[in-house]
């Protein structure tokens, strides 16, 4: 089909570069796959390889550089442009949807139908059958997906892509919420894939899972390509040094900088035991000391983030207790386990903050009986509500014109930083933090880190809860590393370097 | 300074004052537009007489969709206060025939008022069914109530007390406008200057970040809906008052009137925006719409057509007027 001599690779990108506003996420990549390759695709968070992907999916249609396929150059106006192309893309949150059918996902946006317009059931039934056992999918077609398993429905959704037309498959995290079986399963189906000459790109923070894969993996860091290695006795720690390497930033920590991780001999203030929610976490069991700060740290899917969520009321859990200071926290109610006096600083704004509100009343919100208190405290009180956003303003040092300014004329480092102060108006007794640094510039990230390091010195317990081993290990005392659900390690009392840190991720 | 750029910054002058103002000053426009064309169009629109009317209407139509407000803010929505404010109009004018004491029939139709708005709430903030399904079966319940206990026999007797609310005047100035002032003024007041009404604004803004900041999101909603119970309950109570006689459909129109005014006011229907005295620009324009037409001796078989016509063309009017200011 597209055989066009054997020294014309399928992808070809030459020099690209890319920027989002001035920050400057690929620096001329050149990066090329040969056709019916595997090709593992690593880097920390923000090296560029989602960026570099989504241009290759038509997803970025503004970038420069040049891009070709099958030694023909090709600029994509957009993602269904590039699916005609040959270009399919599997996305962690699957595009396909819940409530249909196998076979109607499969034939989704593209339905047979007579010349009347009716739709050909049988023969789309008959078509998406034989397709998937092509590609040595086992599972019903008549079945709604919506109770298959995840693992089940990711498989019928990159079927739908190839069935799609589509002969380079990017895959973003496939394996970052399947069990060891279930990957097998789709490692099972990338080979298939691979002897019908399928060229995949398989992009993971699961250093292991590539390698067991990938013929060839290559490295981004800081949205420069560092080196493409053929997959044969290669060494895991050296792909882990390559990505890590040295970085530009001076705020930023140098890979194999130690970092001294020390436990404060306070009494334990809050105990997590035996917390399980089936499918997220099991068993998950921990203390956290007064003035400590713990770090919950692990990949996407790890279940680190449920956690926070769990403790906070935001999620149920079916076994075990969370107890502060004695005494149990209520289950499912975050209003109540407010005041019991823990905080939660979620990791979307957009989940956390009310972006055409003023910003006093998105400080207020949490608090703010407490605040209006404690005479009449359901009366509005301007003068008091103003003046402990003032204080936070300061406090913070948000930049704003004040605080009747809408939140959406807030930089997003300014909005993160409100999403901190509006939970500090009170004095809480633990911070449950989550991803506080994600998606803010360095110099936000910088003072965010300080204002989270002065809550300790003012005696306050904090539970970070982060997929950067940067931010962890920039904040806290000890770390609990989770891995599908559960704590595989605890790191504390030790002299660790990031390097080492990433390793134990 | 030249002169291009003088109007400039007089244009942005303009619009800063314009921009948070834009959901108050585009239904104010249109208020104004059209009592300005009646007042040409027709002899008597302007006359004190009909202005009078006019008030009268309103507070009536003001009572009954006061809860509404309310429920808009939240981004949900009540079908069933129209049929609510039957129902209970209903129920007082029955216990009257039988020669309940007022005191009684007061307390009677609060608590089923109230009842209504908390299973309303409850079915769909705790058991999650949307608002618009759920008021929907609260709709054909209350007529079904309404429709059976009275066999659809119209009851004449009304307690003194609503009729005089209804139809009295207290000086110059008739009952229900007082009845309005005060239900729509304590609304306006626990929206503004109560927590409860911050909770309400912020849950409809983001009902997601209401719940993760420690707002008990599903009991504001609760809470709402209760209001709306009791500003329908009342209404009705108020309305049957007025009619002197009780069918069990009577208010039962007031469903699309309501809604209308309260969108033409320009509250949001996404939740989060709007007021009281968004809720006051809607009535009036919804009812001098109704009058105005009916004083250009429209065909009455014609009136229902034009009213929504322009009901159609104010929305768009209203949007297309927030949204220029806004973009900016």
């Amino acid at each position: 089909m597209h055989n066009k001599g054997k020294n014309v690779s399928a992808i070809k990108m030459v020099n690209i570069t890319k920027n989002f506003g001035g920050v400057n996420a690929l620096n001329k990549v050149n990066f090329e796959v040969e056709e019916g390759e595997i090709r593992g695709l690593v880097g920390e968070n923000g090296a560029g390889k989602s960026t570099l992907m989504k241009i290759l999916s038509g997803v970025h249609t503004d970038y420069e550089g040049d891009l070709y396929l099958w030694g023909k150059k090709v600029k994509f106006k957009g993602t269904s442009d590039a699916l005609t192309h040959g270009i399919g893309m599997v996305y962690q949150e699957l595009s396909i949807i819940n409530s249909l059918t196998v076979a109607e996902n499969n034939f989704l946006g593209k339905q047979l139908t007579n010349r009347f317009g009716v739709i050909k059931w049988k023969e789309m039934r008959k078509l998406s059958k034989e397709h998937l056992k092509n590609l040595g999918i086992n599972v019903d077609v008549d079945m709604p997906l919506n109770i298959l398993p995840f693992s089940i429905r990711q498989l019928v959704e990159i079927a739908k892509v190839v069935f799609s037309g589509a002969r380079i498959i990017i895959m973003d995290e496939p394996t970052s919420s399947l069990s060891h079986l279930e990957i097998d399963q789709l490692f099972r189906l990338m080979r298939t894939l691979k002897e019908k000459g399928h060229t995949i790109i398989f992009i993971s923070h699961f250093i292991e899972d590539v390698m067991a894969i990938s013929d060839t993996i290559t490295i981004l860091k800081d949205g420069e390509l560092v080196d493409t290695l053929k997959n044969e006795g290669l060494d895991k720690q050296d792909v882990i040094n390559k990505m890590v390497g040295f970085t530009k930033s001076s705020l930023v920590r140098e890979a194999d900088e130690i970092v001294e991780l020390k436990t404060p001999k306070s009494e334990i203030l809050l105990k997590v035991e035996g917390l399980t929610r089936s499918g997220d976490f099991e068993n998950v069991s921990f203390g956290l000391r007064k003035g400590e700060i713990l770090g919950l740290c692990g990949l996407l899917g790890s279940g680190a983030d449920d956690v926070g969520k769990a403790i906070f009321g935001l999620i149920n859990y079916e076994k075990g207790k969370v107890i502060l200071d004695g005494k149990v926290l209520p289950k499912n109610r975050p209003y109540r386990v407010k005041d019991f006096g823990i905080a939660y600083i979620a990791e979307d704004r957009r989940e956390s903050l009310f972006h055409k509100f003023e910003i006093y009343k998105n400080i207020t919100l949490p608090y703010l009986a407490k605040i209006l208190g404690p005479r009449l405290n359901w009366i509005i009180k301007y003068k008091k509500e103003n003046k402990v956003a003032n204080e936070q303003i300061n406090n913070f040092s948000i930049k704003t014109s004040g605080t009747t300014a809408p939140l959406n004329s807030l930089s997003g480092g300014n909005q993160q930083k409100v999403a901190l102060a509006k939970w500090l108006t009170v004095t809480p007794k633990v911070v449950i933090l989550q991803e506080p640094t994600r998606g803010v510039d360095v110099g936000a990230k910088a003072e965010i880190v300080q204002s989270i390091k002065n809550l300790k010195k003012g005696g306050l317990s904090c539970i970070v809860i982060s997929m950067e081993p940067e931010t962890i290990l920039d904040l806290c005392d000890r770390v609990l590393i989770f891995e599908r659900g559960k704590i595989i390690n605890e790191i504390k009392d030790t002299k660790i370097s990031k390097i080492r840190m990433l390793e134990l991720v | 300074m030249n002169r291009t750029n003088r109007d400039n910054v007089l244009m942005q002058g303009i619009l800063m004052w314009v921009k948070p103002r834009a959901r108050i000053l585009a239904p104010l426009s249109t208020l104004i537009v059209l009592v300005i064309y009646f007042g040409f169009v027709t002899k008597s629109f302007l006359t004190l007489r009909n202005l009078n009317n006019l008030l009268e209407q309103s507070s009536l139509l003001a009572i009954l969709a006061t809860g509404e407000t309310l429920v808009l803010l939240l981004g949900e929505i009540d079908l069933s206060f129209a049929n609510v404010a039957t129902l209970i109009g209903m129920i007082m004018a029955l216990m009257a025939k039988s020669q309940y004491g007022v005191g009684l029939v007061i307390i009677v139709c609060v608590v089923v008022a109230l009842s209504i708005g908390f299973i309303n709430g409850y079915v769909s903030a705790y058991l999650r069914v949307p608002s618009f399904m759920a008021t929907l079966a609260m709709y054909q319940i209350a007529y079904g109530i309404a429709h059976y206990v009275s066999k659809a026999v119209p009851v004449f007797t009304v307690p003194k007390l609503f009729s005089i609310l209804g139809n009295g005047n207290i000086g110059p100035i008739p009952w229900v406008l007082v009845c309005a002032v005060v239900i729509l003024g304590g609304i306006h007041f626990i929206l503004k200057y109560t927590r409860f009404g911050r909770y309400v604004y912020m849950t409809g803004g983001n009902r997601e970040a209401a719940r993760v900041s420690g707002v008990n999101v599903r009991l504001i909603v609760t809470m709402v809906f209760v209001i709306s119970g009791f500003t329908s309950g009342f209404g009705g109570m108020v309305g049957i008052g007025r009619l002197g006689s009780s069918y069990d459909n009577s208010l039962n129109s007031k469903m699309i009137d309501g809604i209308a005014a309260v969108v033409l006011g320009g509250t949001s229907l996404a939740g989060g925006e709007g007021s009281i005295l968004n809720t006051i620009i809607g009535v009036l324009i919804w009812v001098s719409l109704g009058i105005g037409l009916d004083l250009m001796h429209i065909s009455i078989y014609i009136k229902d057509l034009v009213r929504g016509l322009i009901l159609l063309v104010a929305l768009v009017f209203n949007v297309f007027v927030q949204r220029t200011v806004q973009v900016k």
